[in-house]
């Protein structure tokens, strides 16, 4: 008995040492003692986007391994956009701690030969960022890590961007619902997704980020209304209820 | 919590609704569910919001560089 139930511990050892090599590939965080204790905090930092790759624009690295940029303002200059001639991938990009970014993807343009297809943002705080951003074949954004720290931002503001059926990335209305994301958090000004085609977790989810504007004058969220249909009047109160006009 | 819900459509089906956002913007709306202290939105006529759009047209992007095709990613 006593060696069956030594086999048995060695084997989940094994498979231990295994799931933490997975982790380790994926991007995820190692602890110093990798045992069954420390697995599901390691699993936790596996990022969404999948990580491992890196993508580099600029002087501006991308990933999840090496994509740590702090305080990088002023990356991409006026002159330096990101636009549809400069960039072409066909994988998510995947950021992570990248703190206080301006003027990331303005005037973007993603369309013709471009095939880039999901953005995601964790940790991130972006201002003048998205402004006049286009997208025409984008699926979806994650903006569920980013918190947007602007009194000045306009996304999507004269885009083409029906393509977008999330701006949660791979997140679902449960966990919306549930509270446990939000996504561009902080909004504190009037902007637009009127012409995007996503889900009601998605507005949801950004309606729960908008931030609280009483007693200060009203802000609009225009969504348009086939997407408004798409809202409970719980989702709309919980906007109308910190003072945004929903329309 | 939802009673608390103050929608506003316009007075005529053709009519809009609209309030200005931030720098010359306006936003138009057949309707527009209004926040707590939120004012009731103006009412036009639609020739008067395309009298409106033609006035104030958005303004365009800044010129993106000319970037040669499959450059740095």
């Amino acid at each position: 008995m006593s060696t069956t139930i030594k086999q048995a511990i060695e084997a989940l050892k094994a498979r231990i040492a295994v799931a933490y090599t997975e982790v380790s590939a994926k991007g995820g965080t190692l602890p110093a003692t990798q045992d069954s204790a420390n697995l599901p905090s390691a699993i936790a930092s596996i990022p969404s986007g999948g990580g491992g790759e890196v993508y580099y624009i600029g002087n501006l690295s991308f990933g999840a391994e090496n994509g740590r940029v702090i305080d990088a303002e002023n990356i991409i200059s006026s002159s330096g956009s990101i636009s549809d001639g400069s960039f072409s991938c066909d994988k998510a990009i995947y950021t992570e701690e990248i703190l206080n970014l301006r003027g990331v993807f303005r005037s973007f343009t993603n369309g013709g030969s471009s095939v880039l297809k999901k953005l995601y943002f964790k940790d991130a705080e972006l201002y003048g960022s998205f402004t006049y951003f286009r997208a025409s074949n984008i699926e979806k954004f994650d903006f569920s890590g980013l918190r947007v720290i602007s009194a000045n931002v306009s996304f999507l503001q004269s885009g083409t961007y029906k393509s977008i059926i999330s701006f949660i990335g791979d997140h679902t209305l449960q966990e919306v619902l549930n509270g446990d994301i939000v996504a561009l958090s902080g909004i504190s000004n009037s902007f637009s997704l009127a012409g995007s085609n996503a889900d009601r977790a998605s507005y949801l989810a950004i309606i729960k980020g908008l931030a609280d504007m009483t007693g200060k004058k009203a802000q609009t969220f225009s969504i348009g209304a086939t997407n408004l249909a798409k809202l409970t009047a719980e989702d709309i109160a919980i906007a109308t209820n910190k003072n945004w006009n929903i329309a | 919590m939802t009673n608390e819900l103050r929608p506003q459509r316009p007075s005529k089906p053709e009519n809009w609704l609209h309030d200005s956002a931030q720098d010359y913007t306006r936003i138009f709306s057949k309707l527009v569910y209004l926040g707590k202290d939120a004012k009731p939105w103006a009412e036009c006529t639609n020739e008067e919001k395309e009298a409106w759009e033609s006035d104030h047209p958005q303004p365009e992007p800044e010129p993106e560089p000319q970037e040669p095709e499959g450059g740095e990613v």
